[in-house]
């Protein structure tokens, strides 16, 4: 494996964590219209 | 003669309000008071509602409800009086400010560090959200229809860090008619807020006024904001400030929230009352000589008996007597009067019900209009009609018209639907692939250049920029719907629609005002889900929530493009598209008549409802709105669907034993989902790709089109593996199942757990049932 390859690895590796911290932490903008204040979608106002 | 009898354009004087419980409380609420001028504007375009012009703004009711209010016939004069010349002799009184109102050596100011907390109340559709989006620098959603908020939001006034406002849903009065007045009056009443930041429409000033005392009543520090004054005084109306401020007792500020004037004053007046908790100066406004002065005897009377009680359970001691009069239980039960005490009271209640010739609730609401009749008269010089609402009647004759509106509506939904789908969402949805096409093309080219370890590379290519990249071409499309869903709410007609529609709607077991969720639902199901609590009944409640899942939401859009787009040509792609939200709409229908008969029987709650003038959709709240979807859409494309595309590209590369399969067939994802797909065998979609697709929906609809081709690798893969009849049968499906676990979520915030899994297994199974029926359709057509 390559170096280019390595760095490619970490890159979606850290791409997947951010995205499942956003998700344990409710900010996966699953709610519209209400702009994030109500509590199906968590996010804070 | 009762109000049905009057005719279109002819005055009347309210003689008696008939009906009974929260209903009739409301009409009162609203100024629907003997006494009270009304003239008729319109009937809606089936012959009921009603529209009235009652106090200077216009309410709709049903003719079953009209029937109920006797009236006697007024010769055609204005209501409007002559504007009467206001002398501005009344010294400012000075209120909130450290002026001769605050003595230092009384003050008795909040501790340093002590958070001071703002209720932010008023009638609906006054502006508050505007004014609150002006006083903490947020960018809540404000619309033109009664009922926008229905969540309190709080944020720190700006300047202010020890400071917390909260903005509270609309309500007509302290006596609950819908849930989310209950929101405003359990805040108000139970969490005691420091000040009351009272925002009124001064264009509407006596009804809004009513609201006003009550909150006078609580003995909290209130400062008043006549909101609108800008259209006030563009009309030739002004108000006396300081003899109003005089005779009320408390701060009053004249402001537009939406230029931002006066918003500085108020919040330094709001702020001073608050520090020094300077309450109303007055609470008391019953008149010694109206009617013989019997609520006078009556409220002081009961004030009397009941100080102590009112002492220990901490309620306000006018305000208790007042809901004693009006047979509150709740204050009953709180103030733990003796049998005796409760009996003492009544008879006090009855004399004055025989003095006044008025039964208890109407003899209060008639004396805070009395009083604000009074108030009125010697400080407002009402404005002639404004442009706003010469504007909305020319409108209104078409939108609302007898032949034209439903024409109308029916035009207006063709063309967003147009103009999303064929003219400016297939542009930029065009540019947009285009792009991402360019983009994958050349990641691939260097990857292979680079010679990347093969795995990653299909990764970063199948994975990624087939799953998160084809969903990114669809962003145009739903920024665009939301845009003119967005003008429509923001415009005030959603309310018409509501007006128009309210007979039709009562015919499958529904009000007027059940269109509103629906068409948001059309954006997104989760706010459709929340706009329901405006409703007052909680049958309608529930059974507008389990209506707006079949009114597709804007995430399910990509699935109809994608699906067309390989299965229709082209010509039929977009009547295909109106035709499944048809669809939706249509068993929606055939569900509500279904229910309406089986497990919600009765009737739909009363149409009483407020219709908006007219505005122009203000460009930075629309564009704000704009972003926020976008912003959204964004999020959810770069975290529930890149998890959900990387899973699905690792488990159908690999086996159980993790080694890289040569055949997706032998992979993890095959094995589980290859369990549960032959109960589509019916509907010819049993592969475990199309079963995981629709799991993955389950988490963002968006999510299907991604996963498909993250499994199928493109479109044409999926074109050859399905037929034209079972790529539309799994369209329909996907139109029906469950909706996405953000609207669950929602649907148990509202109705519960119990009400969230019927709807998931209900969705599910009504998906199954059409679907398989199409698919059978499709099989004989086929066939014949």
């Amino acid at each position: 494996m390559n170096t280019v390859s390595i760095i490619l690895i970490c890159a979606v590796a850290v791409a997947v964590a951010a995205a499942v911290y956003a998700v344990i932490r409710g900010k996966t903008g699953s709610c519209s219209m209400c702009n994030g204040d109500c509590k199906s979608c968590k996010k804070k106002h | 003669m009762t109000l049905r009898e009057l005719k279109v354009g002819e005055s009347a004087v309210i003689l008696k309000v008939g009906g009974e419980g929260a209903l009739r409380q409301h009409f009162l609420d609203m100024g629907v008071i003997p006494g009270a001028s009304l003239t008729l504007e319109k009937f809606a375009p089936m012959g009921d509602p009603m529209e009235l012009r009652i106090h200077g703004y216009e309410l709709t009711l049903r003719l079953a409800d009209a029937e109920k209010i006797e009236i006697e016939k007024k010769t055609v004069e204005s209501d409007r009086k002559s504007p009467v010349k206001i002398c501005n002799h009344t010294e400012h009184p000075g209120f909130g400010e450290d002026g001769k109102y605050h003595i230092k050596k009384n003050e008795n100011p909040l501790p340093r560090e002590a958070v001071i907390t703002f209720a932010l109340a008023g009638n609906q559709n006054c502006g508050k959200t505007t004014l609150f989006n002006q006083l903490t620098g947020s960018n809540q959603h404000v619309g033109n229809f009664p009922g926008v908020t229905v969540d309190r939001k709080s944020g720190p006034i700006i300047g202010n860090p020890d400071t917390l406002v909260t903005d509270l849903p609309g309500i007509y009065s302290l006596s609950p008619y819908t849930a989310e007045e209950i929101v405003s009056r359990k805040f108000i009443i139970e969490e005691k807020p420091k000040c009351i930041i009272n925002i009124t429409d001064a264009t509407a000033i006596e009804r809004n006024l009513y609201l006003t005392l009550q909150l006078m009543e609580l003995d909290i520090p209130v400062v008043l904001a006549l909101n609108m004054m800008d259209e006030m005084r563009g009309n030739g109306g002004t108000v006396d400030i300081n003899t109003m401020e005089d005779i009320l007792g408390i701060p009053v500020v004249p402001i537009s929230a939406s230029k931002n004037e006066g918003v500085h004053e108020l919040i330094r007046h709001a702020v001073h009352i608050a520090k020094y908790q300077e309450k109303p100066g007055r609470v008391d406004f019953c008149s010694e000589t109206h009617k013989g002065g019997a609520l006078h005897r009556c409220l002081h009377g009961i004030m009397q008996l009941i100080c102590d009680h009112a002492k220990k359970a901490g309620i306000p001691l006018r305000f208790a007597a007042s809901k004693l009069v009006e047979g509150d239980e709740l204050v009953f039960d709180a103030l733990l009067l003796s049998q005796n005490e409760k009996e003492m009271i009544e008879h006090i209640v009855l004399q004055m019900e025989n003095e006044c010739g008025l039964d208890r609730a109407a003899a209060i609401a008639d004396m805070r209009f009395t009083f604000i009749m009074d108030l009125c008269e010697k400080t407002v010089v009402k404005p002639k009609e404004s442009k706003e609402h010469i504007r909305s009647r020319r409108i209104d004759k078409i939108l609302t018209g007898k032949y034209t509106a439903i024409p109308s509506f029916l035009l207006i939904m063709a063309a967003i639907f147009f103009l999303t789908f064929n003219v400016l969402g297939a542009f930029f949805q065009n540019l947009l692939e285009q792009g991402i096409d360019y983009l994958t093309e050349i990641t691939d080219k260097a990857l292979t250049s680079a010679s990347v370890n093969g795995v990653l590379h299909s990764l970063i290519i199948d994975g990624i920029f087939g799953g998160v990249g084809s969903v990114l071409s669809f962003l145009p499309l739903i920024v665009i719907l939301f845009f003119f869903l967005s003008l429509l709410e923001d415009s005030g007609y959603l309310a018409r629609v509501a007006f128009v529609t309210d007979k039709m709607l009562r015919k499958i077991g529904l009000s007027g005002r059940s269109i509103v969720p629906m068409l948001i639902g059309f954006g997104c199901t989760v706010p459709g889900v929340m706009a329901s609590r405006t409703l007052p009944s909680a049958r309608d409640r529930k059974m507008t929530v389990l209506l707006t899942p079949f009114m597709s939401c804007t995430a399910k859009l990509p699935i109809y493009v994608f699906f067309c787009g390989i299965f229709i040509p082209k010509p039929y792609r977009v009547p295909t598209i109106i035709g499944i939200y048809l669809l939706g709409i249509i068993l929606g229908i055939v569900s509500a008549l279904i229910t309406k008969n089986t497990i919600f029987k009765g009737e739909a709650v009363p149409f009483v409802m407020e219709l908006p003038n007219y505005r122009m959709p203000g460009a930075k709240n629309v564009l704000h709105l704009l972003w926020d979807k976008a912003k959204d859409f964004l999020q959810r494309a770069f975290t529930v669907i890149l998890i959900a595309s990387v899973v699905v590209w690792f488990l159908q590369s690999f086996d159980f034993s993790l080694n890289l399969v040569k055949d997706s067939k032998d992979s993890i994802l095959a094995t589980v989902s290859g369990y549960i797909s032959p109960i589509f065998k019916l509907h010819g979609f049993a592969h475990w790709g199309i079963v995981t697709a629709l799991v993955a929906g389950f988490m963002a609809k968006e999510s299907v089109v991604s996963t498909l081709l993250v499994i199928f690798g493109s479109a044409e893969a999926l074109r050859a593996f399905l037929s034209p009849l079972s790529g539309i049968t799994l369209l329909v499906f996907c139109l029906l199942y469950t909706p996405c676990v953000a609207a669950i979520a929602a649907v148990k915030h509202e109705l519960g757990a119990k009400w969230a899994w019927l709807v998931v297994v209900g969705q599910c199974a009504i998906a199954w049932i059409v679907s398989f029926i199409v698919h059978a359709i499709g099989v004989l057509i086929i066939s014949l």
